[in-house]
């Protein structure tokens, strides 16, 4: 079908559609105020005496005679309204940071380094979105991927204001030929093209706005009703002064009016929920067929489009489909396709669109679809599997001690003898022992053979300790200076050195963690920090990944591709800095990440120790090397 | 009031309407004619990053495409051939020479690209290389964006003629000049429309 013809037929009916909503929102704010004067016009009518009753009983003539109630009611649910209204238009996050909050990790071209097999895809995916960019006019959005949902789906985020943001599932990548990747993505396209985005925000604002009634009249009752805690309500003080005074009657005339508003609010409300996510859902259906007439448009392709909404539906037909938890209402109606199908699906049956896009061919398929249809659900049924044996695996392994990695430190009373130790008492012995050790020698009065691995790296952390806990402060900055000096020698920094300067620093000045910044604004450094200790392991890139399932705290979307490791100490050193200031639990996870990617490769090697040691020194995750 | 004040103001509202109207038209035609424009240098810069790519192709290509000299010389050399016309095109642009020498230029260089795409797909350490993966990826966006900067100039290449044939929008575009905008004209010839025969 002409594509230009198929998006003539999906714009009718939205104006009216949004008319209406618009409408609903007028309609429930009069409705509102209409039940608040009610309501004190009932007391009111209640408590007038009998001979005046007959005037009192015209409801009309009681507003006319206190207008200031009538305006009071309408301010009042006008404001409720439209509070509502406004605090969900600005409380929608920008794009970036929806993308963040449902684990997505940002692509860019830059990072795309050579030689990994699945930086031709990300390249692949950057790459539609600039053919798609050109083809329909809209500047770039940020591109995002989710790494980890395995479902075929894509959604774009943000609107007017903040820079629009496009999301790809880590399955649409897998899954889909690049024609029809390149389909799905010039359907979201279209949406940021149709401006689809502000149109759902303003929706989602007036639903909230009307959520608003119904929760007043929700909070009324809440507040009548007596407390878990054997706290009273408002009506009902306490004790004996419940049926104070003379006027009991009108008392509970006042509070089944309270009753009555509260429970028609919350009916006001609820229905004007109901049919106001009708609408939405309406709206929504219909901009879908807009955004896949668009796509048709810009990649004069629809049967690509066709083919990748035929894939999606069968191979998820018998699965759950992705959502996004909290957030699938934010990004609900952004996404290529969804599982609902009911009056509140947002997105039409994919029957009725792939009829639009290539009409007579229906959900029919050939072979090559049927066998890739079978790729996906074998790949998930094994996932499945996967999933369930780790979870066994971990079940059985519960208590049990974990996989034991030799500490980075040991205990100084089993490594270093007695005579030696009761020597190094003295600063200044200390001193000249860590000086040896620093310029590689074996100090004179080490006699126990060699000294290396554990034991000097022991010995030297005790060094260390003896010195800044013993010595004047004069002294001891004295042999900072020195550590320091000796380490730049020879115009490197070891990761011997790096330890001892950590591990001096540490103890000269434990510095302030009064502030602490969230775990995910400083993933960047988190990846510098593990990639450099990964790059001393046999396997750095696996090395790298073995830490990304002990980080929970940073984001679900997992670690960055891998960064290039740091290129030397005072660049480590600088990252460092940045993670003293995570929270202490977060640390601790780090140590536990970075222990792993040690472990990855079944040996500890003294670098990785090395660096392990300085790590915990440098962020301040005190004591952990030597507990673990 | 006298009938003579009534009448000026409504003639007044009337003219003001229709000046209103007159700007806001011919406002919507610049806007389309500006993005038309746009859309035709896009198609250049598109052109030129192809151009950058393909020494990089042949370069990734050359050690594992022995047997394939002749393929890849082509391409180097319709490459070669392919910017010098667009660099001659650009020092005269509108001349109908150099014109019509870039068109033919481009479309040859499309016909060896197309045959060179079609070969690698016979190496199959070739498409396992990384390295190779990347440039091919390329190339195919490359290919594509050039396809779509040339849809996206002729999609407001219509849209800019539609409105300015259009009833109130053919006055302004009348008085003021706006010229109808010509169509690119697919460049290839019947023959590379076909797809390209690969034979074993």
């Amino acid at each position: 079908m002409d594509p230009f013809a198929l998006q003539h037929e999906a714009r009718k009916h939205v104006g009216l559609l949004v008319f209406l909503a618009g409408c609903a929102l007028v309609l429930i704010t009069a409705a509102t105020a209409f039940v608040g004067t009610f309501a004190i016009w009932a007391v009111h009518f209640c408590q007038t005496t009998s001979h005046a009753r007959k005037e009192a009983l015209d409801y009309l003539a009681f507003l006319l005679k206190y207008p200031e109630i009538a305006e009071g009611a309408v301010v009042v649910s006008a404001s409720l309204v439209l509070g509502g209204f406004f605090w969900k238009l600005f409380e929608m996050q920008t794009g970036d940071a929806l993308m963040r909050k449902v684990g997505a990790c940002r692509i860019r071209r830059a990072q795309l380094s050579e030689g990994r097999a699945e930086d031709v895809d990300r390249l692949r995916l950057f790459n539609v979105c600039e053919e798609m960019s050109i083809a329909s006019g809209v500047d770039m959005p940020s591109v995002w991927l989710l790494p980890k949902e395995t479902g075929i789906n894509a959604f774009v985020a943000g609107g007017k204001g903040s820079e629009p943001a496009l999301c790809v599932t880590a399955g649409a990548l897998r899954y889909l030929e690049r024609d029809e990747l390149q389909g799905v993505i010039a359907h979201e396209f279209s949406h940021i093209l149709n401006g689809d985005m502000q149109l759902n925000l303003r929706l989602l604002a007036l639903i909230s706005g009307i959520t608003m009634v119904s929760r007043t009249g929700k909070m009324m009752l809440k507040i009548l009703a007596p407390g878990d805690d054997g706290r009273r309500s408002i009506f009902f003080p306490s004790g004996r002064g419940g049926r104070r005074g003379k006027g009991g009657g009108g008392v509970l005339m006042v509070i089944l009016a309270y009753l009555c508003t509260a429970v028609a609010l919350w009916i006001i409300g609820s229905a004007g929920v109901f049919f106001a996510r009708l609408i939405q859902c309406a709206v929504s259906r219909k901009r879908e067929f807009l955004a896949d007439a668009s796509a048709a448009q810009f990649t004069r392709n629809p049967d690509a489009l066709a083919n990748a909404l035929r894939l999606t539906y069968l191979a998820e037909a018998q699965q759950g489909q992705t959502t996004f938890g909290a957030w699938h209402d934010d990004v609900a109606h952004m996404l290529f396709t969804e599982g609902t199908r009911n009056l509140f699906a947002t997105h039409p049956e994919v029957k009725d669109r792939i009829t639009r896009l290539s009409p007579g061919s229906g959900l029919s398929t050939d072979e090559r679809l049927k066998a890739r249809v079978a790729r996906i659900r074998t790949e998930s049924a094994q996932r499945a599997a996967r999933v369930n044996e780790e979870f066994k695996a971990k079940a059985t392994h519960f208590g049990a001690p974990a996989k034991t990695v030799q500490s980075p430190l040991g205990d100084v009373h089993k490594l270093v003898p007695l005579e030696v130790r009761r020597q190094l008492f003295d600063p200044s012995v200390a001193g000249a022992v860590l000086t040896a050790l620093l310029r590689g020698q074996t100090p004179s009065l080490w006699t126990a053979g060699e000294l290396k691995g554990l034991a000097r790296r022991t010995l030297a952390i005790h060094c260390v300790t003896t010195i800044c806990d013993t010595a004047t402060p004069e002294s001891r900055r004295k042999w900072a200076e020195t550590v320091q000096a000796i380490s730049e020698e020879d115009g490197v920094i070891d990761s011997f050195e790096l330890m001892i300067g950590m591990a001096m620093a540490r103890r000269l000045d434990p510095g302030s963690t009064a502030r602490t910044v969230a775990p995910r604004q400083v993933l960047d450094a988190v990846a510098n920090v593990i990639a450099t200790v990964a790059s001393f392991g046999d396997h750095p890139s696996e090395g790298y990944l073995a830490a990304e399932k002990k980080l929970s705290l940073f984001g679900s979307g997992g670690l960055p591709v891998m960064p290039a490791p740091c290129p030397d100490a005072d660049t480590l050193a600088a990252e460092l800095r940045k993670l003293a200031q995570l929270p202490p639990l977060a640390k601790r996870e780090l140590m536990f990440g970075l222990k792993e990617t040690v472990a990855q490769d079944g040996v500890v090697s003294d670098e990785e120790a090395d660096y392990l040691v300085a790590v915990a020194d440098a962020i301040g995750a005190y004591g952990w090397a030597k507990t673990s | 009031m006298n009938t003579g004040i009534i009448v000026l103001i409504v003639v007044l509202v009337l003219l003001g309407l229709l000046v209103g109207g007159f700007v806001g038209v011919y406002n919507t035609l610049v806007t389309l004619r500006n993005r038309f424009k746009n859309a035709f240098a896009q198609i250049d810069v598109q052109l030129k990053r192809r151009y950058d790519l393909i020494p990089n192709l042949v370069e990734t290509a050359k050690g594992y495409m022995a047997h394939e000299k002749e393929t890849l010389i082509a391409v180097t050399e319709a490459r070669n051939v392919a910017a010098s016309a667009a660099a001659a095109l650009a020092k005269a642009p509108g001349d109908v020479s150099a014109s019509a020498a870039f068109a033919k230029a481009e479309s040859g260089l499309a016909g060896v690209l197309s045959r060179l795409m079609a070969v690698v797909e016979r190496y199959p350490d070739l498409k396992a290389d990384q390295h190779m993966a990347r440039v091919m990826e390329e190339l195919t966006s490359t290919e594509n964006r050039i396809a779509f900067a040339r849809q996206a100039y002729n999609d407001s290449v219509t849209a800019y003629n539609t409105k300015r044939e259009l009833f109130p929008a053919s006055i302004v575009a009348g008085v003021c000049h706006f010229e109808q905008a010509a169509l690119l004209e697919s460049t290839s010839s019947e023959a590379q429309r076909e797809a390209p025969q690969v034979k074993f």
